[in-house]
């Protein structure tokens, strides 16, 4: 008998069918995947399951009994945890109080026993291999540990089928691999672990077996040893997707638009120089904390400089901030989506033009309202992004994907010389994927110089054309991609090797 | 069944139910006076209802622009009658009307430059910032004057209060082209759109190249200039300047606003168009209570009720608005 | 979202049917007897804080002298809750444009309701201004006390209390004409029959809590302060709190004015030595009476056509109440039942 048996479950929204008869066996002790591009209705699925939402027809049996969850608690009755893609944490808090919010140990008067707090929560982490002070207050934290903390939460109430949504996208290789580890440590112990998912290394890394949706369909679950990447890609998307990532640079004697030498920081980055060149894509990769970032923020005027020059063109420039980067031509695509980037109150045209009012759009000073609608119209086709009538729609409503989307349109808009983007497929399905690698090399391909900082190694590998490697501050090496590993890379990034240092 | 979700999608964006609202609680109670009193539909009743809230109306278009932009400024009340007593002094003094004005004016705005300038250095909450310097100018204007009310201007300065352009007096041609010039600006102005990116998201707009902080040094002198100008309409209507001028005038300008839609808690969202009706509705009220002769105690019970059903009306609208967007869509 | 429709149009249709049953005008309904064809008069009171219990009095004169001409007459209390003086020229504006048959009003101060009041005066309405007067403005006539008076009456109490020589505070808020007339008459008696005294001002902001604090402060700056006077009703109570818990309250006179509840109170206990007082009550009936002459013109040849004949100025009387005279309850019933408006 299964531990969880998902019997014809339907649900729409309005007339919008979410999902169609999924009928589906999970069993105690293994780890099932879920994927599906966006819109295929997996996180609906365990919204339901989580009972956050109910199923409009369908049964749940849990060891064969039916269950009904009307709200999360009875989820967690049941023994159900999950961990959500969008962080909860509350972030003026400890991160021990956040691990056991409402559930903290008490004395006999109500008072909080503080030292036990901590103690638990530094057990709790030990039992992913990492050590956390438990006063430290979540907001200091970089969102990756803010999703651990998350993981601990809810892996700290004894659950009997954990689901995970989305759970590695802002960690660590580090931190990946110790919550591998985890998960396949609550295998053993009979717990049914369910993954959600867009990285298909790592669903054929860890998963038992995986489960596709598309379009609220559910189409078939693959074994171990079944899952090729191509079959699954091509049940995800309901056709051959030949290449993942688009081919590289015709032609690389681009001439150097943008130049650092002996670029420092104090206590961010130490002495990179880097030439970049038009038409090319750079890609950069490092381990959480090798300057990365930082580096983007200095060449983008959003952070200083205390060393060394950037050069535009040949011409030394000081870019005193983000206004006169873009001046400059530079962009930044921010890695903080949400923070930094969108403006989620306010419309998708809204966000469009953010970066545009100075030099593209205005008339006198008067927006040009047709042309904006036109701009915005016109990358909502060429990124393709859905709804298609979003123009005024708020862009908290967009799916992660489609808020990227946005966000790319916004520097596209900009037209950039050099445009640098941080992240730039994070939270973002297949589908959704390839379109932003295409349109990257497509614009390399007509003149822009690209910067990618990111941190998964087949984006960086698939789409750069040559590799920038930080560890800790330091420009380790630069590496044409030519037959590159990705072996080779991470070795220059843990500084263990490689003949160009 | 796509096609009704396009449909729902384009009326929700079209309309904007918080303004239907309003403009139906603002007819049926304009319908109900004028049943109720034969003198509210004179010609009279309206001048006397628009001059009683003309200044607050004047002040509520550059408090939306500073609510718009995540902050609030409660000095108005402490500007409005500074500024009034620099300009009365000045023209005691013989100094010429046009001189006088504008040399209290650019105090008022200098004002705000304060005002934006404490709150930038010190990091405190503009709110915080600028109930210190509406306290401390009460004071300077209760100092200044010595506490008597200054009057006596030249006659040529009292014709300024008889003045008439097609029946309308000097406020009111000033307020209806600042009405004009915000509502335009704000439409379309890359200006006033930056007041909306800086409120909606300060970091972001920031990210995408607009210098944040002009954005709102700017905002404060603005409304601090309004604010000035109130003071100076003020001196030219009742002939006289006083410390006491403007009393608990933010908390009315601040009610007009957020009643018009205006979010107090989330910066970026809110329009002029909406202060507009806001504040023919909080004109409304306080000439409905004299005419129908309630209390006026009930009058700020009543703005209050009507303050918090204004916030539910506006939050509410938006969460309709979110969710018949997210159901339309389908949410995966 | 139906339900919130709902409560809103309920609402908002109550307020007109709570007008018709407001409390703010001091006459029931509007419907004449049958037979009789005497027109509805409407007078307003407008007072520059509306609640303060000094106007509650006047209007209380009002609204009994209104009630011996006849039931057609209503008439309201209208005014700012707050001293703005540019909100109570808003006031009159609005009562204004209900057309009333005349309009009292005791001025925030003495230049900003000259327009106003003009304007009044300009289109028909009697204005008579009563406690504050705005003598610039083409009011008819004012009715008032002789604050120089009120003030002597204080200096009299102070020096039969203290004797000629020592130190002696004021209390009032500058501006207020009425207040600044009453330390002027206080000062000037002084000068006349004690010359050694010392005079300081203390300014309170009209605040019974600030009141406390600056007096507080000057008896413990100087202990030489043998008497306070203040020249507005909320000054007293604050005096006589700052000199309890000084423990001087043996060695300090303080004479109040007005005799609002809290005072009442501290006469009675011994914390205030005595206070002056004129009468609220007399001022808004002859306000009320002044006004109606003034809206109802005889042949008799008036001073002010087109309106009826009134005369410029009346002075209503004041004197010095003390914590004996409270003894006797038949007087104390009089002032201590404040009308409830």
């Amino acid at each position: 008998m299964s531990l969880l048996e998902i019997k014809n479950i339907s649900k729409s929204f309005g007339s919008n069918k979410v999902l169609s008869n999924i009928s589906i066996f999970l069993e105690k002790g293994e780890i099932h995947s879920f994927i599906g591009e966006n819109g295929a209705g997996k996180s609906t699925l365990m919204k339901i399951i989580g009972g956050i939402y109910q199923a409009d027809s369908g049964q749940f049996l849990i060891n064969g009994k039916e269950v009904h969850m009307q709200n999360p608690m009875d989820a967690f009755r049941e023994g159900i945890g999950i961990v959500h893609q969008e962080l909860s944490v509350a972030d003026n808090m400890t991160v021990a109080q956040n691990v056991f919010v409402n559930r903290e140990p008490t004395n006999a008067l109500g008072f909080i026993k503080w030292k036990q707090l901590n103690e638990d929560t530094v057990t709790e982490f030990k039992k992913i291999g990492i050590d956390i002070k438990p006063d430290t207050l979540v907001k200091t934290l970089s969102v990756g540990m803010q999703q651990v903390v998350e993981i601990v939460k809810v892996l700290s109430r004894d659950v009997k089928i954990l689901i995970l949504d989305e759970p590695t996208s802002a960690l660590s290789d580090k931190e990946i691999s110790n919550l591998f580890e985890l998960l396949l440590k609550l295998k053993e112990s009979g717990t049914l672990v369910i993954f959600i998912s867009h990285k298909l290394k790592e669903i054929k890394q860890i998963s038992d077996r995986v489960s596709v949706l598309r379009d609220g369909n559910f189409i078939g679950t693959l074994e171990k040893d079944e899952m090729e990447e191509s079959t699954i890609i091509r049940m995800m998307v309901g056709r051959e997707i030949d290449n993942l990532y688009p081919p590289k640079a015709k032609s690389r004697d681009g001439e150097i638009v943008l130049e650092t030498r002996r670029l420092t920081r104090n206590e961010k980055y130490l002495d990179v120089s880097l030439k970049i060149k038009k038409g090319e894509i750079t890609g950069m990769f490092g381990l959480v904390g090798s300057g990365r970032t930082e580096f983007a923020y200095s060449l983008f005027g959003a952070d200083g400089v205390d060393g060394g020059e950037i050069l535009l063109n040949g011409r030394p420039v000081r870019l005193k901030s983000p206004k006169m980067a873009i001046r400059y031509g530079i962009g930044y695509l921010s890695e903080d989506r949400k923070r930094t980037g969108l403006f989620v109150g306010m419309d998708v045209k809204d966000n469009v033009v953010a970066s545009s009012l100075d030099f593209i759009m205005a008339k006198l000073g008067f927006l040009d309202d047709k042309k904006s609608e036109q701009v915005t119209e016109e990358y909502i086709g060429q990124l393709e992004i859905r709804p298609s009538n979003c123009s005024s729609l708020t862009v908290r409503s967009l799916s992660g994907g489609n808020q990227q989307k946005v966000l790319l349109a916004k520097w596209l808009a900009a037209k950039p010389e050099v445009l640098i983007v941080d992240e730039p497929t994070r939270g973002v399905d297949v589908g959704a994927k390839c379109k932003i690698h295409s349109i990257l090399r497509a614009l390399a391909d007509s003149g822009i110089a690209i910067i990618m900082i990111s941190s998964e190694l087949p984006e960086i590998l698939g789409l750069s054309d040559q590799v920038a490697v930080m560890h800790e501050g330091r420009l380790i090496t630069v590496l044409e991609n030519d037959g590159l590993t990705e072996e080779t890379v991470l070795a220059h990034a843990f500084l263990k090797g490689g003949d160009n240092q | 069944m796509k096609k009704k979700n396009e449909n729902i999608l384009k009326v929700f964006s079209k309309i904007n139910l918080h303004y239907l609202v309003l403009t139906f609680l603002i007819i049926v109670m304009a319908i109900s006076m004028s049943m109720h009193s034969r003198y509210f539909l004179t010609i009279t009743n309206i001048e006397v209802m628009v001059n009683t809230f003309i200044m607050e109306a004047i002040m509520a278009l550059g408090m939306t622009m500073v609510i718009i932009s995540g902050g609030t400024d409660i000095s108005v009340s402490g500007v409005l009658p500074f500024t009034a007593i620099i300009f009365a002094k000045l023209m005691l003094q013989n100094v010429p009307i046009i001189v006088a004005m504008l040399v209290a004016l650019a105090a008022s705005g200098v004002i705000g430059l304060i005002n934006n300038e404490l709150r930038r250095i010190l990091k405190i909450h503009p709110m915080v910032v600028t109930m210190a310097v509406q306290l401390t100018l009460r004071g300077l204007n209760l100092a200044i004057t010595n506490g008597s009310v200054i009057s006596g201007f030249s006659a040529g300065f009292q014709k300024i209060s008889e003045f008439r352009l097609f029946g309308l007096s000097v406020p009111i041609l000033v307020y209806i082209i600042l009405a004009v010039v915000f509502y335009v600006f704000s439409k379309n102005h890359k200006s006033f759109l930056s007041v909306y990116f800086v409120g909606g998201n300060k970091e972001a707009s920031a990210f995408s190249g607009m210098n944040t902080e002009c954005v709102l040094r700017w905002v404060f002198i603005i409304n601090a200039l309004l604010a000035g100008l109130a003071g100076i309409l003020s001196t030219t209507v009742y002939n006289s300047a006083s410390y006491s001028f403007g009393q608990n005038a933010e908390m009315r300008v601040i009610t007009a606003v957020a009643i018009g839609g205006t979010s107090l808690t989330h910066g970026g969202n809110g329009s002029i168009a909406g202060t507009l009706l806001g504040t023919l509705f909080m004109a409304l009220i306080y000439n409905s209570f004299v005419m129908s002769g309630i209390s006026t105690y009930y009058q700020d019970v009543f703005t209050g009720a009507m303050l918090i059903i204004a916030v539910l009306l506006s939050e509410g609208t938006r969460i309709v608005k979110e969710k018949s967007f997210k159901q339309a869509l389908g949410d995966s | 979202m139906k339900k919130l429709f709902a409560i809103l149009l309920a609402l908002v249709m109550v307020m007109p049917m709570a007008a018709c049953g407001g409390s703010g005008n001091g006459n029931a309904g509007g419907t004449s007897n049958a037979g009789d064809s005497i027109e509805e008069e409407l007078y307003s009171m407008i007072v520059f804080t509306k609640g303060a219990e000094y106007f509650n009095w006047c209007y209380a004169g009002m609204r009994d002298a209104a009630v011996t001409i006849g039931s057609h007459i209503s008439v309201e209390l209208q005014g700012p809750a707050e001293w703005d003086a540019s909100l109570e020229a808003r006031s009159v504006e609005q009562v204004l444009a209900k057309k009333p048959n005349g309009v009292v009003v005791s001025c925030a101060d003495e230049a900003t309701l000259v327009p106003v009041i003009n304007k009044a005066v300009e289109g028909g309405t009697p204005v008579i201004c009563f406690d504050s007067d705005s003598p610039d403005s083409d009011r008819l006539a004012y009715v008032g006390t002789n604050n120089f008076d009120f003030g002597a009456v204080a200096g009299k109490a102070i020096v039969e209390a203290i004797g000629t020589e020592g130190e002696v505070a004021i209390i009032l808020v500058p501006g207020a004409v009425s207040m600044e007339e009453r330390a002027q008459g206080c000062v000037d008696y002084l000068a006349e029959h004690a010359p050694n005294i010392k005079v300081s001002y203390l300014n309170d902001e009209g605040d019974v809590a600030k009141a406390e604090q600056v007096t507080s402060a000057l008896l413990q700056s100087n202990p030489a302060i043998k008497a306070v006077f203040s020249t507005h009703g909320y000054g007293a109570p604050g005096a006589a709190a700052a000199a309890r818990n000084l423990n001087k309250t043996d060695d300090v006179t303080i004479i109040g004015s007005d005799y609002d509840s809290a005072t009442i109170e501290l006469l009675k206990a011994g914390d205030v030595d005595g206070t002056v007082i004129d009468d609220p009550y007399l001022l808004g009936y002859q306000a009320f009476m002044l006004v109606y002459a003034a809206a109802h013109p005889t042949e008799v040849q008036s001073g002010n056509p087109p309106f009826g004949h009134v005369p410029a100025i009346i002075y209503g009387n004041c004197s010095l109440l003390t914590g004996d005279v409270l003894e006797d309850p038949a007087a104390a019933a009089k002032y201590e039942n404040p009308p409830k408006i």
